[in-house]
C-alpha cells in the first residue's frame, strides 16, 4: 500500500507541475503582450513597459517560470488587476460558495446515479430498465445550465418551492464562517432556519450539476452490473436460495461500484467546469462570477489563479479517490506494488 | 453507406433507438443546410426588429414564440444549428488528426517519446475541458474563431489517449512484426498497418463527440465568450432569454431543448455506430 501511494503521490506531483507549466504557457504566450493586454490601448508605452517590469515579462521564459513558481509555492498568486485585491484573498472569498455546490452535486450524483444503475441493472431489458437508461441519457445529454433552468422553472417561479437565486435568504443572518459552506456553518451554529434556508437554496443548483454525472455513473453501475450478474459466486448466492434484493445490494453491487468511484473522480472535472454555468444561471456567488469576469476584463493573474486552483483541486481529489479505491480494492495495490 | 435496405442498415436498425438518432440527425442537418428555404422567416435570422411582435408566445404562426425584438425563435434556432454543426465539423477535423498522431507515436515507439507525450495528454486531461477552454478564450478575442481554437486545444487529448491505447494493442500483433523484419518504413508501420486498426473506435468517437462538441460550444456562448450578437448561436439565446425568466421562458426554453436534442441525436447514432463497427466500450 504504502509503496502503491508513493508512485501514485509522485505521478500526481508530475501532473500538477505540468499543469502550471501549461497555465503559465497559455497565460504567457497566447496573448502576444500580456501587459498591453491588461493595461488595454489607451495606456502609454511607459505604463506598459512598466506593468512588463512588474510581471518580469521583460525576461526569458523559463526566468518568468522560475518566478512564477516560486510565488506559487509561497501560495501567492499575484494581484488581481481588477479587484485590486491579491487572487488568494479573492479565491478564498469565492472558492467556498464553488466547492459547497460541487460537493452537494457529487454526493447527489451518487445518491440519484447508482440506484437508478442497480434498478437498470436488476431489471434488465425490462421497462424498468428501459426508463432508467432513457433518464440517464436525458441527464447526460442536455447541459447543466439547460437543466438548471427548466428546474428553475419549474420549481421555483411555476411550483414556488425554492428560492430562484443566491445562497441564503436576506431575511436570514450568515451563521459564524467556519468552514465556509453555508449548509455546514448552520448546523455547527446550531441554527436550523439558516440550515433549512441554506438547503432549499442549494438543492436546485446542485440538482442542476449533478444529472450528467448521475447519468455516467447509473450507465456505468448497470454495465458493470450485468458483468458481475454473470459470475459464478452470484449463480452460488442463487442456488443458495437468498433474495434478489440481497444479491443485488450485498453481492453484485459492491464490485460493481470500483469504477463508479473512479468515474466519480473523472467527472469531478466536468463539474468544476459546469459549475460555471449553473453558477450563472442562479447568481450562486461562486468563482464563476469572478472567472468570467477575470477572463472578460483580461486578468492575467485571475484567470492564471482560477484555472490553477481547479486544476489542482482536480488532481487531488482524484489521488484520494484512487487511493481510497486501491484500498477497497486489494488487486489494485497488489498489481502494482509488483 | 447507411443506406435503407443495405446489409449494413440491417445491422444498424437493430436497437430502434440509433434509427431514432439517424433520423434526429438527418432533419436537423437537413434543416440547418436548407435554413434560408424552411424556415418560416428566414430574414429573422439576422438583426431584424419587429416590435409589434415581440414576445409572442409560441403559436401557430411562431410554433417557438418570438423573442423581445418580435423575431421568430424557431427560425432562429435553425440558423443556430448550422454554427453548431459547423462548430462540431471543424473542432474534429482539427483534434482528431491531432490526437491520433500523438496517440499513434507515443503508443508505437516505447521509450522517451511515449513518457513525453502521454504526460502531457494527462495534464490536459486534468484541467476540466470547459475551464481550459475558458483560459484561453481568456486571452484572445472572444468571437467564433477563437472558441474554435479554443475548443480543438481541449479535445485533441482524448483522441490521443484512445490511438494510443488502441496502438498498444495492436503493437504487438504479428503483422507489425512481420512488417517491421522486411523493413517497412515507421511511417508505413503508422499509417498503413496501424491506423486502419483504429479507425472504428476514432469514428464512433467522433459520431459521439458532435455532440458533445455542441454542448460545449454551447456552454462558452451561453458565458457569452462564443458566437456574438446578432448572428444566432443556441447557448446565447438561452443565456439571453434566461434573463426574461419566467414571463418569456420560451425565449430560454426552446433553444435549450434545441441543444438536448442535438446531443441526443449524436449521442444514439453514435451508439448505432458503435454496435456497427462492433467497437468495444
Amino acid at each position: 500500500m504504502i509503496k502503491y501511494l508513493l508512485r501514485r503521490l509522485a505521478a500526481s506531483i508530475v501532473v500538477l507541475i505540468g499543469v502550471s507549466v501549461l497555465i503559465f504557457l497559455i497565460a504567457r504566450v497566447i496573448p502576444g503582450d500580456p501587459a498591453r493586454i491588461a493595461l488595454g490601448p489607451m495606456a502609454s508605452e511607459e505604463q506598459v513597459a512598466q506593468l512588463r517590469a512588474a510581471l518580469f515579462l521583460d525576461r526569458p521564459l523559463i526566468a518568468q517560470y522560475v518566478e512564477f513558481a516560486r510565488n506559487l509555492l509561497r501560495g501567492d498568486l499575484g494581484v488581481s488587476l481588477y479587484t485590486n485585491r491579491t487572487v488568494t484573498t479573492d479565491l478564498r472569498q469565492f472558492l467556498p460558495a464553488t466547492a459547497e455546490l460541487v460537493a452537494a452535486a457529487s454526493l447527489l450524483m451518487v445518491v440519484i446515479g447508482i440506484p437508478l444503475g442497480v434498478l437498470a441493472g436488476h431489471f434488465r431489458d425490462r421497462w424498468p430498465d428501459h426508463a432508467a437508461r432513457l433518464a440517464a441519457l436525458l441527464g447526460i445529454v442536455a447541459p447543466s445550465f439547460v437543466w438548471a433552468i427548466i428546474l428553475v422553472l419549474v420549481f421555483s417561479y411555476w411550483l414556488d418551492l425554492t428560492p430562484v437565486i443566491g445562497r441564503l435568504s436576506d431575511s436570514i443572518v450568515r451563521p459564524p464562517v467556519t468552514t465556509g459552506f453555508v449548509t455546514v456553518d448552520s448546523l455547527i451554529a446550531g441554527d436550523w432556519a439558516a440550515f433549512k434556508d441554506a438547503s432549499w437554496h442549494l438543492v436546485l443548483p446542485a440538482v442542476a450539476l449533478s444529472l450528467s454525472g448521475a447519468g455516467q455513473a447509473a450507465r456505468l453501475t448497470r454495465a458493470n452490473l450485468g458483468e458481475t450478474y454473470g459470475r459464478d459466486y452470484i449463480d452460488l448466492a442463487r442456488a443458495y436460495g437468498f433474495a434478489g434484493r440481497t444479491i443485488a445490494w450485498k453481492y453484485a453491487l459492491r464490485p460493481a461500484m470500483i469504477p463508479t468511484l473512479t468515474i466519480l473522480g473523472l467527472d469531478f472535472a466536468a463539474k468544476l467546469g459546469n459549475a460555471f454555468l449553473v453558477e450563472a444561471v442562479f447568481a450562486w456567488p461562486g468563482m464563476a462570477r469572478y472567472g468570467v469576469n477575470a477572463i472578460l476584463n483580461k486578468d492575467l493573474n485571475a484567470i492564471v489563479g482560477t484555472v490553477l486552483v481547479i486544476g489542482f483541486g482536480f488532481v487531488v481529489i482524484n489521488l484520494v479517490i484512487d487511493l481510497f479505491v486501491a484500498y477497497l480494492d486489494p488487486r489494485i495495490r497488489y498489481r502494482a506494488a509488483v | 453507406m447507411l443506406w435503407p435496405r443495405s446489409r449494413l442498415w440491417h445491422r444498424f436498425s437493430r436497437n430502434p433507438l440509433s434509427v431514432v438518432g439517424f433520423a434526429i440527425m438527418s432533419v436537423i442537418v437537413l434543416a440547418a443546410l436548407l435554413a434560408p428555404w424552411v424556415t418560416p422567416y428566414p430574414l429573422h435570422a439576422g438583426a431584424v426588429v419587429d416590435i409589434s411582435n415581440s414576445g409572442k408566445p409560441p403559436s401557430l404562426a411562431h410554433p417557438f414564440g418570438t423573442d423581445t425584438v418580435g423575431r421568430d425563435i424557431l427560425t432562429r434556432t435553425v440558423f443556430a444549428y448550422r454554427l453548431s454543426l459547423l462548430l462540431g465539423i471543424v473542432v474534429l477535423s482539427l483534434a482528431t488528426p491531432v490526437g491520433v498522431i500523438v496517440g499513434l507515436l507515443a503508443g508505437y515507439f516505447a521509450g522517451w517519446r511515449e513518457t513525453v507525450f502521454m504526460r502531457i495528454t494527462d495534464v490536459f486531461l486534468s484541467i476540466p475541458p470547459l475551464v481550459l477552454a475558458l483560459a484561453i478564450l481568456g486571452f484572445l478575442r472572444p468571437n467564433m474563431i477563437n472558441a474554435m481554437i479554443a475548443v480543438s486545444a481541449m479535445w485533441w487529448p482524448w483522441y490521443a489517449r484512445l490511438t494510443y491505447n488502441v496502438t498498444r494493442q495492436v503493437a504487438t500483433e504479428g503483422y507489425v512484426a512481420a512488417a517491421e523484419v522486411v523493413g517497412a518504413s515507421a511511417f508505413h508501420i503508422l499509417f498503413r498497418e496501424i491506423l486502419p486498426n483504429c479507425a472504428a473506435p476514432i469514428v464512433t468517437k467522433m459520431t459521439l463527440d458532435l455532440g458533445f462538441v455542441i454542448l460545449l460550444g454551447s456552454s462558452l456562448s451561453f458565458l457569452g465568450l462564443g458566437v456574438q450578437p446578432p448572428t444566432p448561436d443556441l447557448g446565447s439565446m438561452v443565456a439571453e432569454g434566461a434573463r426574461y425568466l419566467p414571463d418569456l421562458w420560451w425565449l430560454a426554453v426552446f433553444p435549450g431543448l434545441a441543444i438536448l436534442c442535438a446531443v441526443l441525436g449524436f449521442n444514439l447514432m453514435g451508439d448505432g455506430v458503435r454496435d456497427l463497427l462492433d467497437v468495444e466500450r
